[in-house]
Order: C-alpha cells, then sequence, then structure tokens
C-alpha cells in the first residue's frame, strides 16, 4: 500500500510535466520576427514565430475581423502585390530536411479577397531567399539572396512563378541566366511590348556586371544576355528604362541601361533576329547595343516623347543638365537646369501633353532644394521649351504619388521627417507640411483623398484633407508604427494605425470621420488565436 | 516560476506520501493493544453487556464484521449495529456488568449477544431485581461530517492551457467536505462539495502570463469502508469552474485580462486511510484521513477573450475589441492527495 500511494501520486504529479508547450509561446514578441503589408481590404501582420499571417478585415466602424493563414517552416521574405489582393510568402522550409515529412521549400500565394483568404502553393527546389514581384501581380521571380548559405549554390539560378496559374509541372519554371560572373541584383518587368514576333513582356536581370533578358510568354526558352563590356573593369548596371517606342511599329522597343560611375548610357534596340541566326537562336528579336556617352554620370533616366520624337532623358547631376539622347542615332542634346537633379519622373498623365503632344518631366534632388518641370515639347535644335523651377525649403528625399482622383499631387519629404511638400503638378504649387517630430511618415489613402501622417517616436496621428489640406491631430495612446488605409466591409474606409510595440495593437477608426470617442482598440495582436 | 510550482508541488506531494506512509504503519502495532485495554479506559467503546435477553436480529452482524479480523471495530458501522442493539437494552432489567467485563476482550466478542440471553444471565445466577441499575450504555458516536484540505493535481493537454504554463500541469489546492444523511455500514452515500483554488504562470511570448482557476462543486460520493480504518470511494461532482486569465503587456503598459464560467464534471475514486482519531479509538469523536484519489475531469471549452482590465478613470471613456486566445478546455486526468477530518 505504501508503496502504491508513493507512486500513484509521483505518477499524479508527473503526468502533466513531461508534454512541453507550443515553441510559439516561449518566443518573445518582436518586431524583427514581424513583417506588416497592406491589402486592399485587410491589414497583414506576418507572424514568423507563429508561422502564420494575421489578417485584420475591418467590418464596420467599431468592429476589427481577425482571421489567420498558417505558412511553410522558414519564412524567408513576404510582399504583397501592387493590387493589394494577394499576398506571397517565400518560406525555405525545414534546412536540412531529415525526416519524410518535413517541409520543402515553396512560395505561398495568398488570396485575401476569399474568406477566408486561399494560399496556393508552389514547390520549389531550392531554399531562396530573394522574391520579386511583377508590377501587374502575374508573376513572382524568386533568386538567391547574399545571404543564401548553401553548399554549393548557382547564383544565376532563377525561378519564374505565374501566380495566376495553379502550381503544375510547368508552374514554377526554373531557369539559369548565362551569367559572367555576376549574380542577379535587380529584376525590371516590363509593359507588354510590341516585338518582333508579336507582343510579349520581358524580364529583365540585372547582374552586377551584365543584363539579361527573359521572354515571359515563353520562359522555358533560354534568355538573351547581354555582356556590357569587353574590357577587365566591369561597369555596374544601376537601373533600367523601357520604351515601346512608336504605337504599332514593332522594331522600335528599346531598352536603355544606366551604369554605375559612368558616363555611358547603353541603348538596346529590340530588332529582328538577323537571317542568319534565324535557324540558331530561339528568339524572333535580339537586342543591339548602342552605347552613347551623355557627358557625365547620369543619376536616372526616363525615356520620353518630345516633337522632335522619342528621347532618352539623362539626368546628370555634375553639369546641372537634362541630357536628351535620340536613341536611334545617339545624338545628345543638353538642357541646362541650372542645379543638379537626380531624379526623373513623367508626369505627362497627370497634368496632361504639352500642346504639341510632348511629355512633361519632373525633376527633383536629394542635393537641393529644388524641384523643376521640365515641358519636353520643343524643337529639334531647341530642345526646351521651358524649365520651370520651384524653390523648396529642403531638398526632396522621396516622393510619394497620390492616386486619383488627386493624382495631379505628389508628397515630397525632406531626409529629417520633419518637412513635407504637397506638390501640385497643375497648379505648380508646393504646399508646405511641418511636423513636430522627426521621422513622421505619410501615406496615401487607396482612394486619393487623405493623407495620414504618423510616426513610431510619437503617439501622434494626423489626417490632412487632400481637398483642402487641412490637418486634422489626434493624439493616440501608443505610438505608431504604420497606417492603412482600408476599404470596409460595409463600403465605408477605415483607418488602422497599428502599434508595434509589445505584442502588437491596433486602434480603428473611421477614415473619413476619425474622432478618439469612436476608435476601438484592439491590443496584444501577436497573442490572439483566430482560427 | 513555473519550475519552482512544480517543484514545490512535487515536494508537497512526496510530504503527503511521507506522511501517509507513516501514518499507515501506526496502526498495526496499536491494533493487538486494543484488546487488552480495561473496560474502565473506554467506557462508551465498551457498553455493558447487553441486557436484552431477548435475541436481536443484528448480532449476526457483528461476529461477520470485517473488523472481527482486523482487531478494532470501524467505529461508524458499529453505531447503527449498537443503537439497535442497545436501544432494548434501555427498556430490559439492568444487568450485572461483571459477565460482561470478563468477556474476552475482543470487542467483537463483546457484540456477540445471542449466547446472553440463556448462558450469561444463567451462568451468574443473581437475581436482576437485586442490582443496581445500570447506566445505560453510552450512545455510540456517529460521524456525520467531514472536511478536508488537500493538493489537486490535474493535466491540461488542451493546447489553450500553452499560454500559462509550460507544462500541462494545473496544480490547484482543494477545500473540500462531505455531509452523511444516513449512516449505513459498510458502504454509504455522501453529499460532497469542493472547492479548488490553483492556477499557473509563465510567460507568453516573453509576456507574464497567468491563468486562475475556481471551481465549486457539489455531488455524491459513495464510500465502501471494508475495515475501520480504510476504505474506498467514488465521487461524482458537477462543478462550475470559472478561469480568470491576465497577459501583462509591458511594452504596451496595459494588462490584459479575461474571466469566464464553464463547467465540468469530475469522475475521481481513490482510497482514504485512517491515520488517527480523537477520542476512543474504536469511536472516536473525530477521525484523521489522508486519502489518494484520481480521476477525469470533463469540462466544458471556454473561450479566453482578452481585454485591457487595469484601466484609470482616464481610460473608462476608451473602448477596446477582444482578442480571443485559443479556447481552454480543462479537461484531462485530475489526482488529489489530501487530508481531512471526520467528526
Amino acid at each position: 500500500m505504501r508503496r502504491t500511494l508513493g507512486l500513484a501520486t509521483i505518477l499524479a504529479l508527473s503526468a502533466g510535466c513531461g508534454e512541453q508547450r507550443a515553441e510559439l509561446w516561449d518566443a518573445p514578441a518582436s518586431g524583427e520576427n514581424v513583417a506588416v503589408h497592406a491589402l486592399r481590404g485587410s491589414a497583414a501582420v506576418v507572424d514568423v514565430v507563429g508561422e502564420r499571417v494575421i489578417f485584420a478585415t475591418p467590418e464596420s466602424t467599431d468592429s476589427l475581423a481577425f482571421a489567420q493563414v498558417p505558412i511553410e517552416h522558414g519564412h524567408a521574405t513576404s510582399a504583397a502585390t501592387r493590387d493589394g489582393e494577394r499576398l506571397v510568402v517565400l518560406s525555405r522550409g525545414d534546412v536540412p530536411r531529415r525526416r519524410a515529412d518535413d517541409q520543402g521549400p515553396s512560395l505561398s500565394v495568398i488570396d485575401s479577397r476569399t474568406s477566408p483568404p486561399k494560399t496556393s502553393r508552389y514547390e520549389l527546389a531550392d531554399p531562396l531567399s530573394g522574391l520579386e514581384l511583377d508590377p501587374t501581380s502575374e508573376y513572382a521571380v524568386v533568386y538567391p539572396s547574399k545571404s543564401d548559405a548553401s553548399f554549393v549554390q548557382n547564383p544565376n539560378e532563377l525561378v519564374l512563378v505565374k501566380m495566376n496559374e495553379p502550381p503544375s509541372e510547368d508552374n514554377p519554371v526554373p531557369a539559369t541566366i548565362r551569367s559572367f560572373g555576376g549574380r542577379p541584383e535587380g529584376f525590371t518587368f516590363t509593359p507588354e511590348l510590341s516585338l518582333p514576333g508579336g507582343k510579349r513582356r520581358l524580364l529583365v536581370v540585372r547582374t552586377d556586371r551584365d543584363v539579361a533578358l527573359i521572354d515571359l510568354d515563353a520562359p522555358g526558352k533560354p534568355e538573351i544576355t547581354v555582356k556590357l563590356t569587353t574590357g577587365a573593369v566591369a561597369p555596374k548596371p544601376a537601373s533600367i528604362a523601357v520604351t515601346d517606342g512608336e504605337l504599332d511599329d514593332e522594331n522600335d522597343a528599346r531598352l536603355a541601361v544606366r551604369m554605375e560611375q559612368d558616363h555611358n548610357v547603353i541603348l538596346l534596340d529590340l530588332l529582328p533576329t538577323p537571317g542568319d541566326k534565324v535557324q540558331t537562336s530561339p528568339h524572333s528579336f535580339l537586342p543591339v547595343p548602342n552605347i552613347v556617352d551623355v557627358g557625365g554620370t547620369p543619376a536616372d533616366i526616363a525615356f520620353g516623347q518630345t516633337d522632335g520624337g522619342l528621347r532618352l532623358l539623362a539626368a546628370v547631376p555634375s553639369k546641372s543638365a537634362l541630357v536628351l539622347v535620340e536613341p536611334s542615332t545617339g545624338v545628345t542634346t543638353e538642357i541646362a537646369l541650372g542645379a543638379p537633379f537626380e531624379k526623373i519622373s513623367i508626369v505627362t498623365e497627370i497634368v496632361g501633353e504639352t500642346a504639341n503632344g510632348s511629355d512633361v518631366a519632373l525633376l527633383w534632388s536629394t542635393s537641393s532644394p529644388v524641384i523643376a518641370f521640365v515641358a519636353l515639347g520643343a524643337t529639334v535644335g531647341t530642345p526646351y521649351k521651358s524649365v520651370e523651377r520651384l524653390q523648396l525649403e529642403q531638398p526632396v528625399a522621396s516622393v510619394l504619388d497620390v492616386p486619383a482622383p488627386n493624382s495631379d499631387l505628389k508628397l515630397l519629404a525632406a531626409a529629417d521627417g520633419r518637412s513635407f511638400v504637397v506638390l501640385n503638378l497643375i497648379a505648380r504649387t508646393a504646399s508646405p507640411l511641418l511636423s513636430s517630430t522627426y521621422g513622421t511618415q505619410a501615406m496615401a489613402s487607396r482612394d486619393g483623398e487623405r493623407l495620414w501622417m504618423f510616426s513610431e517616436q510619437s503617439s501622434s496621428l494626423a489626417l490632412v484633407n487632400l481637398a483642402n489640406l487641412h490637418p486634422q491631430n489626434l493624439e493616440l495612446n501608443y505610438p505608431v508604427g504604420r497606417t492603412f488605409d482600408l476599404e470596409r466591409k460595409d463600403g465605408g474606409h477605415a483607418l488602422l494605425a497599428l502599434h508595434t510595440a509589445g505584442t502588437m495593437g491596433i486602434s480603428l477608426f473611421d477614415a473619413q470621420k476619425p474622432s478618439l470617442d469612436e476608435s476601438t482598440e484592439y491590443l496584444g495582436i501577436l497573442l490572439g488565436d483566430y482560427q | 516560476m513555473k519550475r519552482a510550482t512544480k517543484l514545490q508541488t512535487a515536494l508537497l506531494a512526496l510530504a503527503f506520501s511521507s506522511i501517509a506512509t507513516g501514518a499507515m504503519a501506526q496502526p498495526k502495532p496499536a491494533a493487538p493493544a486494543a484488546p487488552s485495554l480495561p473496560a474502565g479506559d473506554a467506557p462508551a467503546a465498551t457498553p455493558p453487556a447487553p441486557a436484552a435477553p431477548s435475541p436481536s436480529p443484528s448480532p449476526p452482524a457483528a461476529p461477520s464484521s470485517p473488523d472481527a479480523s482486523d482487531g478494532p471495530v470501524p467505529e461508524e458501522s458499529r453505531g447503527p449495529v449498537r443503537a439497535f442493539e442497545v436501544g432494548p437494552a434501555r427498556t430490559a432489567p439492568a444487568r450485572k456488568v461483571a459477565p460482561a467485563r470478563a468477556a474476552p476482550p475482543d470487542s467483537a466478542t463483546e457484540y456477540s449477544v445471542p449466547e446472553e440471553p440463556s448462558g450469561a444471565a444463567g451462568m451468574a445466577g443473581e437475581e436482576p431485581a437485586a442490582e443496581a441499575p445500570v447506566e445505560p450504555p453510552a450512545r455510540p458516536h456517529n460521524q456525520y461530517f467531514a472536511l478536508g484540505l488537500g493538493f489537486r493535481a490535474g493535466v491540461v493537454s488542451n493546447a489553450g492551457y500553452d499560454p500559462y504554463s509550460e507544462d500541462n500541469t494545473l496544480p490547484a489546492a482543494t477545500l473540500f467536505g462531505t455531509f452523511t444523511p444516513f449512516s449505513t455500514r459498510p458502504a454509504s452515500l455522501h453529499l460532497a462539495f469542493e472547492w479548488d483554488f490553483g492556477g499557473a504562470s509563465a510567460t507568453a511570448r516573453g509576456l507574464p502570463s497567468s491563468l486562475g482557476m475556481h471551481r465549486l462543486a457539489l455531488g455524491l460520493e459513495g464510500r465502501y469502508a471494508p475495515i475501520s480504518r480504510i476504505s474506498f470511494f467514488a465521487r461524482a461532482m458537477p462543478a462550475a469552474i470559472r478561469v480568470s486569465g491576465t497577459i501583462d503587456d509591458t511594452a504596451l503598459g496595459n494588462k490584459l485580462e479575461t474571466a469566464s464560467w464553464t463547467w465540468g464534471v469530475d469522475f475521481t475514486g481513490g482510497a482514504a486511510a485512517r491515520i488517527g482519531a480523537v477520542g476512543d479509538r474504536d469511536r472516536p469523536k473525530v477521525s484523521f484521513w489522508l486519502a489518494l484519489d484520481m480521476g477525469y475531469r470533463f469540462a466544458g471549452s471556454t473561450k479566453m477573450r482578452f481585454r485591457p482590465g487595469d484601466l484609470t478613470e482616464d481610460d473608462q471613456t476608451r473602448s477596446f475589441g477582444e482578442i480571443p486566445l485559443a479556447d481552454l478546455d480543462l479537461s484531462g486526468f485530475i489526482s488529489r492527495l489530501s487530508g481531512s477530518i471526520s467528526f
């Protein structure tokens, strides 16, 4: 009896001590393990430790609905598609895979339009960490990033995933670019181009020394690699500009490659495959390079339309000039700007084309407190009709686009995060907005009617009505790390202010009439179980 | 902190276990001593020889009592038997007690009255009318109540328990009691109540978290006592369970809280050993017991919806939504080590 009692007691006490709880609860909540993305109707919080995505969806002015979707092991990175409807999560899986049920690498595409969100899983062959999404949300490219460290790795191996098609033997498509010693560093998805052999889209891959073209309509075909130099020193491609040329001319699509620390810009004319290579080349077009010296290291390039035809625009700060390159001949023309400008944006769609049908370019600088509007409607020989400069208080560090119907506005932010300017592209006015807190960030609503300004250093939140630029300040209870202006299920708009401290919180407002009285706070977001 | 609680729990259990084993060892040397007690030491426990001349319908029960082989007679089992035996003696002529004192010390024999109406009286050869009236025998003491305190360990395998504990153990203190409406032996039925109060603490994603549990139960206990020192019992205890949780989000400066009620039914069975008594050893007024029982708890799933609870006056105007954690189900294996007192 004595032994029985003792044994029974020990058994009773120890029975509950053997099993350990889920590892999730032992991992501290930390911003490093959380990624946040804005979707059209919900805020997506990727809880890396919890291996799940939490969707916070506003249902009404005072109610949030939460849902969660599990993700695969070994989160590498995640991104939202530009249309705001899907979340793409890249996972490395269990590395190394020791058991049959260990997960392999995969790409998960989570469609937030369905309830509950639906996940499409694309298996990958290797655990990679680089992810690039197509602006049209059609493709995703998975590639090895510099942080990937497999025993043996091919840095030029890419995986192309067609996100609009279900997983199959032909999807994803592996591709390896031929490189002359480089590795992928940047990707440009072109719009549909009129190319010899038909309209198609290209994926332009920048390595640290060459450029590769992948036909997205036939990704199984070998890529076209353009070696940018034959010399010992390989220039590094920095950015790509694309033009389709004339509307119905399939032989004038071009790419332009800007090089780092190099005066040359390389134009690639996408021409029909020469007759002597038709039998050997799988492609109906081939790039023909044309090197143009623009007189200084260009900081940015773009294609623009003048009344004299298509030109490549190169902002050359060292010359305080905008250099226009005639792409077919390589002839250059300078437009003196009077100040160094580093960024070019074609704003014709916003401000309207000039009387002669040419484009308007907006230039700004990160070093000089000035912006310029350049109307390209000049005749050849006098290639500038007007350069309109606007003096600012501080140089521009970043530019925020505003969606329609206020797309004629742009928010220019200074580097200190305190000075902002609302630039009216049509009226050519610059209205200042000043913040009392360093590091203030701004976000434009998807309906283009509001700006939200906030700072992680402050509990303040400001709504700026873009119709009259009137700021409405709100004092919240916690600092705001991110804001989401989302479409509510009842048709209105909600503002979610995300508090990133601790286990995270969300303050919910009516975006059109934000009021503390009618706000609702949700605290402990990362603790929740939303199944 | 959770580990410390677990260690304390184990030590406590082992201490109880030691007490139990020590207590269990005591009765053996005491048992042989019982028959040698002088009658005068325990007048209530050693009643005068039954005087009822008429055969009692109950005498056969006494010899057949399991206590006959164990020495002491179970005090509770004697209660009703004695009441039945002694009752008629009050109206019967008084008898000398001497023969009774000369009776064998075996208490079971003391209650073997069938022979007495003819044998004992005849052998004494004395006139009953000439004897002095004898004090009516003391009414045996029936124990109707019991109160106890103990330690209960539950095993909660439900994932909803994870935020509040690093393992699956739910320790609790337990206060319980029984009431015996009808005293029968060796099997009896009792009304029982239990109040468990316990909980656990841990960290939930780096934040201090805790769970509190109060359980109020009212049910039935069936008991079987084959001998006076040991009883076996089984309980069915429907209960109301109040569960409360807190998570202290120090970064946001809020303590998130929740509280809710759910139902539960415990089915347990176990054994109790008498480890001591006050008063006569065979018919003590107070008995001390050590018990161990085990079983299974069925409990309803309860929502754990958290929201700030430590609000200041200024915060009263704020509106909070609830964050649901996984539903909590406290069902699982349970055990209890307890000490109790019956009277």
